[in-house]
């Protein structure tokens, strides 16, 4: 639903658009006047208003982790009516809502391995299109760990370097938003995720247990070193040194921003007579 | 924006002894309604070498508040700690105390925010149900659509353990906060007090639903499925959606979820439930 903007390399060259806002009519009269005026002086003055310089800040837009919502049939009637739209409401694609996993069989841990999730993508949005998503998993991780790391976790279906490809555009219309460059991981694949059975091949306990996972758009923070002195490590180019990246810790002092959700999930005992776990399955 | 609309820009520059800028690290602003989309933020653990630069006295060298927690703490999403919970006839005695959950918006209209956020709580929603209004929970607790409340000075919450700091970022995206519990700080008897409903014996999901558009409310339609007016000649409305954020209007919306498990108190021997009166 995003209107074309200036066209690059000349500044508002584009022709007029219907119906110009008050506010806009007002900052292109004060472009005249100024130009005309500049004109006479030899000089350029263009008023700011309404101009958005970039470079101002160094991460304009921020990550978002987003899942679809149900609609409504009156709402989708509502947007059936909107030009551009048929049928129904725009809504993000399918996948495995955070929170509470319901999953359609018993998530069990087993001798061998258990029929697990269907595989599922996450979905992440960055208004800056030039920005790589990254994501890590954290299993069970308390609100204040010493280290991160240390609860790292599934790195087989979330590698914590991997950026999220670009999702399929088609897939992304929207309504008075521009293209929020949807991208997703997939986890699993075509194949199944064992939660309970396979956490870079550890085997859970028995019980419940929640899976963090954290996102970003620049790399993770890494650690600046420092010599015993506490004086800072520079290379052999005079260069700043640093430590490796601490996986899990969004690097604000860069300008990272970082959206968080949780899904919480059961891992019942195979022996579970209760429970019509799937082991055999697989 | 200004720049794509109208001739008054061409004549301008024209005009203006041909003024030539190259629009390179220059962006005209969205014609769209709602071009930013709202996000619940949470805190998340951040390196002790970073608290301690950000603890560190402003005026030492080793002060850096760059790497200060961003975001107001809040009970965390996911399994919520504490309890047991239990369902109890006569109530249980353990509670949620309050807690906030915070939500930003981009939107900025001069330097004050564009979107009022609002936001409803969900109950074990299912996720292909096409009545969310009908999971509405708590209603006592939180208002169903209700504003946020935005904090225009990050500095003057309380209860904060580290300072915080404002994106270095991006420019300031507001920040909205919604409390979740009785006035007064009493918390919420989770699995006895959903409207005064006990909770089955389980795993229960509260979800908490953030827009930044009123939430959809519907025409009323005639027989013919013409809209009927009133008589000032504006639609009637039917009563509001909550949990169906206005799509058809560009509302973007952001979940926050909470798990939590309500016990049985014939089973398990620590519940707290209040003696029924007879």
């Amino acid at each position: 639903m995003s209107a074309p903007g200036p066209t690059p390399g000349m500044l508002g060259c584009t022709g007029p658009a219907a119906a110009p806002s008050t506010r806009g009519r007002m900052a292109a009269l004060a472009l005249v006047v100024s130009g005309v005026v500049s004109g006479g002086l030899g000089g350029c003055i263009i008023p700011d208003s309404d101009i958005d310089i970039e470079d101002q800040f160094v991460n304009k837009g921020a990550v978002r982790l987003v899942e679809p919502t149900p609609i409504t049939a009156r709402a989708d009637a509502a947007c059936d009516e909107l030009p551009g739209v048929s049928g129904r409401c725009p809504n993000q694609p399918d996948t495995v809502p955070s929170g509470l996993i319901r999953p359609d069989n018993p998530l069990c841990v087993c001798t061998q391995g258990d029929l697990g999730l269907g595989g599922f993508d996450i979905f992440v949005e960055d208004p800056d299109a030039d920005d790589d998503i990254i994501g890590a998993f954290f299993l069970d991780m308390p609100p204040d760990p010493d280290n991160v790391q240390d609860y790292l976790s599934y790195t087989n279906q979330l590698p914590p370097e991997e950026p999220a490809p670009l999702f399929r555009a088609s897939d992304s219309l929207t309504i008075e938003r521009p293209d929020p460059n949807l991208r997703a991981w997939a986890i699993a694949g075509q194949s199944r995720w064992d939660l309970c059975n396979d956490n870079d091949a550890v085997k859970l306990a028995v019980g419940l247990h929640q899976l963090r996972l954290i996102v970003t758009d620049r790399p993770w923070y890494r650690p600046q070193s420092f010599d015993a002195a506490g004086r800072p490590i520079l290379d052999e180019d005079g260069n700043l040194v640093f430590g490796n990246p601490v996986v899990g810790m969004p690097d604000l002092k860069a300008g990272a921003t970082y959206d968080t959700t949780d899904y919480v999930f059961e891992c019942h005992d195979e022996e579970d007579e209760e429970v019509e776990c799937s082991c055999d399955v697989v | 924006m200004t720049w794509s609309k109208g001739g008054f820009a061409v004549v301008g520059v024209l005009a203006g002894s041909a003024c030539i800028i190259p629009d390179r690290g220059i962006r005209s602003e969205s014609d769209d309604d709602n071009p930013g989309a709202v996000r619940i933020v949470e805190a998340i653990p951040i390196e002790r070498e970073l608290l301690d630069r950000c603890l560190a006295p402003p005026n030492s060298e080793e002060y850096d508040p760059l790497g200060c927690p961003q975001v107001p703490r809040s009970l965390p999403q996911g399994l919520i700690a504490g309890g047991p919970y239990c369902s109890c006839p006569g109530g249980d005695s353990n509670i949620l105390p309050e807690f906030s959950i915070y939500a930003e918006d981009p939107d900025r209209r001069r330097d004050a925010p564009a979107d009022v956020l609002y936001a409803v709580a969900l109950r074990d929603l299912d996720p292909l149900t096409d009545s969310p209004q009908n999971e509405v929970a708590y209603p006592d607790h939180f208002v169903p659509g209700g504003p946020g409340e935005l904090i225009v000075d990050l500095a003057k919450l309380t209860g904060q353990p580290t300072p915080l700091t404002p994106s270095l970022g991006r420019q300031d995206n507001g920040l909205w906060r919604f409390r979740f519990g009785k006035d007064g700080g009493q918390g919420v008897d989770l699995c006895n007090d959903d409207a005064g409903e006990t909770l089955e014996v389980g795993l229960h999901n509260l979800q908490i639903m953030v827009t930044d558009r009123p939430f959809f409310r519907p025409v009323r339609l005639d027989a013919n499925g013409d809209e009927l007016l009133d008589q000032s000649g504006r639609p009637r409305l039917l009563p509001t959606q909550y949990g169906m954020p206005d799509l058809a209007a560009g509302a973007t919306w952001a979940v926050a979820n909470y798990v939590f498990e309500c016990h049985d108190p014939d089973v398990r021997d620590d519940c707290a439930c209040a003696e029924v009166e007879s």
